[in-house]
């Protein structure tokens, strides 16, 4: 397909390559055409949704002044980073992974990640066994700091699979944009669903409650977007654009879709209107949510194809 | 100083898969893992059908994708062009094969190899097994060209098809091979200036 010559034989290798088929060698198998990538899945689709609902948390409790939710914020990205470890092929050498700072956006991940759980349980350590009171001038400090490294937490997942020049689908600077948009509605929803029951005294439920379905009216233009562009893009981003939508129908249009914008708009808009008892609509919300981000990422990496070599 | 390129004679191949035994002995690759393999379909139909061999490897790009986005800076190119990844370095976050868009990184899930014993005795020093949860590639036989010899692959091959040499010589049987016969390479839209040629 993307062959460049003059070349006969060049040309007809082209033609017989172009349709996807299987090549066999022995007992090994090489797909021409398209090819699904398989070293990423559901555990980094799970990783990138903590990634983001922790981030989320722990700036939005950072600018309310509550130090509860800054602990729950850092303890789900402290978990992200361990499943991250797990991902690793080998756990033990991460450190390594702050190497190549600048160039690498795994690098960049790492450090800033890195950073903001420490800085997040030096908060937490100075509110709770100092006795710093939250939301004072030392929390505006810290605020100037982490809100910031928490932005940049959001849109990491794009800008890690956007960094594969391989996988035209994952190759545009819309990712980061969508990923922002998901952690950001998957955060603020979930902050929703913690507020009532954990009792937090002049929570603005109603404000952030407008906030969410802003960021889920938000995600879902951004994901039509993305996907509208895709099927315009190059034939691979194309190819999985239409995998999306129909291969993995179950996951985009019943998880990501359905889970992960209509029920947990649907329950806010209730909730909103007085229509319902508010903390078991909203934490229904926030676990539709959270299974929706999941299984839309996990579809977005799910549908990633190289392009075709020949 | 010294930039090597591969030439392949497609003209030539004849897809005996010589080169292929020859990698996985010369680099002790694990089961299920070839760093060169030859590609083959066939073509027509009877009786005018005929087969085609393509024979492909890491193509040791100028512009190496796999190198920006490597965390550890595990991968890296020497001077003379060879891609090589350290194992001492790589985490196994397979960021590089994601990144290369010819698929020709492997990611060494297990790295049970053939037989017991295999890979000793052979060229390249020190322990060659590759350890589980690093990435695997074709690294020119840099340990035997740093030697003066050819890699492996092009050593074996009976049909002369696959020829190494230093791009930097004016005269080198590469660079002459690659103006006179209208050499192409792979995906060359995606701007990584690959160093494996094919020509036939």
């Amino acid at each position: 397909m993307s062959l460049m010559n003059a070349n006969p034989l060049a040309a007809a290798i082209a033609g017989e390559f172009g349709m996807p088929i299987v090549l066999r060698q022995g007992t090994l198998h090489f797909v021409s055409g398209y090819k699904l990538q398989t070293l990423w899945g559901f555990r980094e689709a799970a990783i990138f949704t903590l990634e983001g609902v922790g981030a989320t948390t722990l700036a939005g409790c950072l600018l309310l002044g509550w130090a509860t939710g800054v602990a729950l914020g850092v303890a789900l990205i402290a978990v992200a980073v361990l499943l991250l470890l797990s991902h690793l092929g080998h756990p033990a050498k991460a450190l390594l992974a702050l190497r190549n700072v600048g160039r690498s956006w795994i690098s960049n991940g790492t450090a800033v990640i890195g950073a903001t759980t420490l800085l997040g349980a030096l908060y937490v350590a100075l509110h709770g066994l100092a006795g710093l009171p939250a939301g004072g001038g030392w929390s505006q400090a810290f605020a100037w700091l982490l809100v910031p490294a928490a932005l940049f937490i959001l849109v990491y997942p794009g800008l890690v699979l956007s960094a594969s020049p391989a996988i035209p689908f994952w190759s545009s600077g819309l990712l980061p944009v969508l990923s922002l948009a998901l952690g950001l509605s998957s955060g603020l929803c979930t902050l929703l669903a913690l507020l009532p029951p954990l009792g937090v005294a002049g929570a603005p439920v109603e404000g952030l409650g407008r906030w969410a379905l802003l960021s889920l009216g938000a995600l879902a233009v951004c994901l039509a977007v993305y996907v509208a562009v895709m099927l315009q893009s190059v034939a691979a981003a194309y190819e999985s654009a239409w995998r999306l939508l129909r291969r993995e129908a179950l996951l985009f249009w019943g998880g990501g879709c359905g889970l992960g914008l209509a029920l947990p708009a649907l329950l806010l808009a209730l909730t909103l209107g007085g229509q319902g008892p508010a903390a078991p609509l909203l934490a229904l919300g926030a676990a539709a949510k959270l299974s929706g981000d999941v299984a839309l990422r996990y579809a977005i990496i799910k549908v990633g194809l190289f392009d075709p070599v020949f | 100083m010294s930039r090597y390129a591969m030439v392949i004679d497609l003209a030539r191949c004849n897809g005996c898969n010589a080169c292929v035994v020859a990698c996985k002995v010369e680099h002790n690759s694990p089961n299920g893992i070839v760093l060169t393999a030859i590609l083959e379909a066939e073509r027509g139909q009877y009786p005018q059908a005929n087969r085609i061999f393509f024979p492909v490897l890491c193509n040791h790009c100028e512009r190496p994708p796999c190198v920006p986005v490597c965390p550890s800076k595990a991968t890296t190119v020497r001077d003379d062009g060879i891609v090589l990844v350290d194992w001492v370095k790589c985490i196994g976050c397979g960021a590089c094969a994601q990144a290369c868009p010819y698929d020709q990184r492997f990611y060494v899930k297990d790295n049970r190899v053939g037989f017991p014993g295999a890979g000793e005795g052979f060229t390249k020093p020190g322990t060659f097994k590759p350890p589980r949860g690093v990435v695997v590639k074709c690294d020119f036989c840099f340990h035997r060209v740093d030697e003066g010899l050819q890699p492996a692959c092009v050593t074996v091959c009976p049909t002369d098809a696959r020829i190494f040499g230093d791009r930097d010589e004016p005269q080198s049987r590469i660079n002459q091979l690659i103006a006179r016969n209208n050499a192409w390479s792979l995906l060359p839209d995606k701007g990584t200036r690959p160093c494996v040629y094919y020509v036939g």
